[in-house]
């Protein structure tokens, strides 16, 4: 009887309030929470899709140059719809991305370079490493996968030239920047460099894709801003998070001319205060 | 010319068997996961081999090399996944497998891609690829973008020309299931960081098709105790 009539034992533990008191201002914040989720989530969704564009260019470029063409390219002379395919794809990749597409290039067979046709170099022998020139000056040992990346020399010179245009940064940072333009290798016997080529058709041709490139960028860049003017913007990333409110400072009076001061302590001033330092210890002297 | 057509022979016969050995490997490997399959498909012998997968021209036809396995019900009861309020009879986490030997000459990101699709749309839940060409860097990153549906795995068919666990110096290693592996951790007060780990990669691991995460059991012979085990999170 006793038991049933005796109060639950009292804790000695400090009251806590509720962990979680409904308060007028909860909704809104779960709403701001959810909102910064999906903002964060929608980052990484764009950049995901970034990647996968980026594999399937590799997948691409890996299969060029088409073989359709009526004089059959070559690595010198690229043929149009493959030169602009490449360097409009190459644009998002990183130096890892190419090295990337480079194996896969090498993985089926090919030259790395991607607007070469010809099959890539076989070194006959097993083992990893392939000496070099040997018994000359420029003697090197070579591991046999460098030497099987090229068809020649002059298509690793090719494919460099486009790997030093490659940026580090990465590709979503850069997918937006129509700025970002990768130039093929400048054949040394080719025209451009000043001297005209022996065919002027030639050169109007060129002139005309250049004039074609020119106006896909512009109508690219016509497009992007249109989007903007009517409010929906592609890239989340550049959405403001924070707004932004610009306070002007009300001006009631003309600004005032300076001037020297009256009793002429002007020169002990330190930042406008005047420190009691130096005046105390000299009133003490004195008394 | 005698010469010639003699060297041909000779590395298509090489050819021949190390492909059958593979198969071998792949199907004992398959068989020691615990998906179900006969005696007689695990210990398949050279001749029957030869007279089921060789082309009239003499050559491996490598598209006839593939087959799917169910688990079997230990193999499901071992992997199921935790009951959940929500889900109280969850199912589990193995599913059929596909086995597919490469019948390409190269193995890029683009084949990888399609075995994959292949994998995903047939509702397999694991998809092992045997190649017999190197393995390119985007084609490895395929396969984590097919993650959610399937799990990839690859083998080199140098790899598979032995079976390594039936070598004497690889001891016995067993999978242990979610429950076995919270019994584990309790009975010695472990967290999962604690205990030594086992690389993905590691042979053994890539054998028995070990995600992260699972921890495995290791018996060894020892002179003095008889049998000592030892256990490895892999990571």
């Amino acid at each position: 009887m006793s038991t049933q009539a005796k109060p639950s034992p009292k804790g000695i533990l400090k009251k806590t309030k509720p962990i979680t008191e409904p308060t007028s201002e909860e909704p809104d914040a779960a709403a701001r929470a959810r909102n910064l989720a999906i903002y964060h989530a929608s980052i990484i969704h764009d950049r995901r899709q970034i990647s996968d564009t980026i594999s399937d260019s590799v997948i691409a470029l890996s299969k060029l140059p088409s073989g359709s063409a009526s004089p059959p390219p070559s690595a010198a002379s690229p043929s149009d719809d493959d030169a602009v395919a490449f360097t409009s794809q190459i644009r998002l990749f990183q130096p890892s991305d190419y090295e990337e597409l480079i194996e896969e290039r090498n993985c089926l067979g090919k030259c790395g370079y991607v607007l070469c046709p010809k099959p890539g170099t076989k070194v006959n022998q097993t083992g990893e490493f392939k000496l070099v020139n040997f018994g000359r000056k420029d003697f090197a040992i070579v591991p046999k996968k460098e030497m099987e990346r090229w068809c020649s020399q002059t298509c690793a010179r090719r494919a460099m030239y486009i790997k030093v245009q490659l940026n580090e940064t990465a590709a979503w940072e850069r997918a937006g920047i129509e700025g970002i333009q990768i130039e093929l290798y400048q054949e040394p016997g080719s025209s451009k460099t000043g001297k005209k080529s022996s065919d002027p058709a030639e050169d109007i041709a060129k002139d005309l894709w250049s004039l074609k490139l020119e106006a896909d960028r512009k109508a690219a860049s016509d497009v992007r801003e249109l989007a903007l003017e009517r409010g929906d913007t592609g890239d989340r990333t550049k959405m403001q998070r924070v707004a932004v409110k610009v306070k002007e400072n009300n001006v009631s009076e003309a600004p005032a001319e300076p001037s020297l001061d009256q009793n002429g302590d002007s020169h002990r001033l330190l930042e406008g205060y005047k420190p009691k330092f130096g005046a105390q210890s000299q009133k003490d002297r004195m008394g | 010319m005698a010469d010639q057509e003699d060297a041909n022979r000779e590395a298509n016969e090489r050819t021949i068997v190390r492909t059958w050995r593979a198969w071998r490997t792949v199907h004992e490997m398959a068989a020691d996961r615990g998906y179900e399959l006969t005696q007689e498909e695990v210990t398949l012998p050279l001749e029957t081999f030869r007279d089921r997968y060789i082309s009239a021209e003499g050559t491996v036809n490598r598209s006839l090399l593939k087959f799917s396995a169910r688990p079997s019900d230990d193999m499901m009861r071992k992997f199921q996944k935790p009951a959940t309020p929500n889900d109280p009879s969850p199912g589990s986490d193995c599913g059929t497998i596909w086995i597919e030997f490469l019948d390409e000459s190269t193995l890029g990101a683009e084949q990888m891609r399609k075995f994959g699709k292949f994998c995903a749309e047939h509702n397999y839940a694991a998809g092992v690829l045997v190649s017999n060409v190197p393995v390119s860097a985007s084609a490895k990153k395929e396969i984590a973008k097919f993650a959610q549906w399937t799990s990839i795995e690859w083998f080199l068919e140098d790899d598979l020309l032995i079976n390594i666990t039936h070598h004497d110096l690889v001891p016995r290693h067993v999978i242990l299931s979610r429950e076995e592996k919270a019994a584990l951790l309790k009975r010695y007060r472990l967290k999962e960081t604690q205990l030594p780990r086992i690389l993905v990669r590691d042979p053994v691991a890539k054998y028995l098709g070990m995600k992260r995460g699972q921890v495995v059991k290791i018996i060894r012979k020892s002179e003095t105790a008889g049998r000592y085990a030892s256990y490895r999170l892999c990571v």
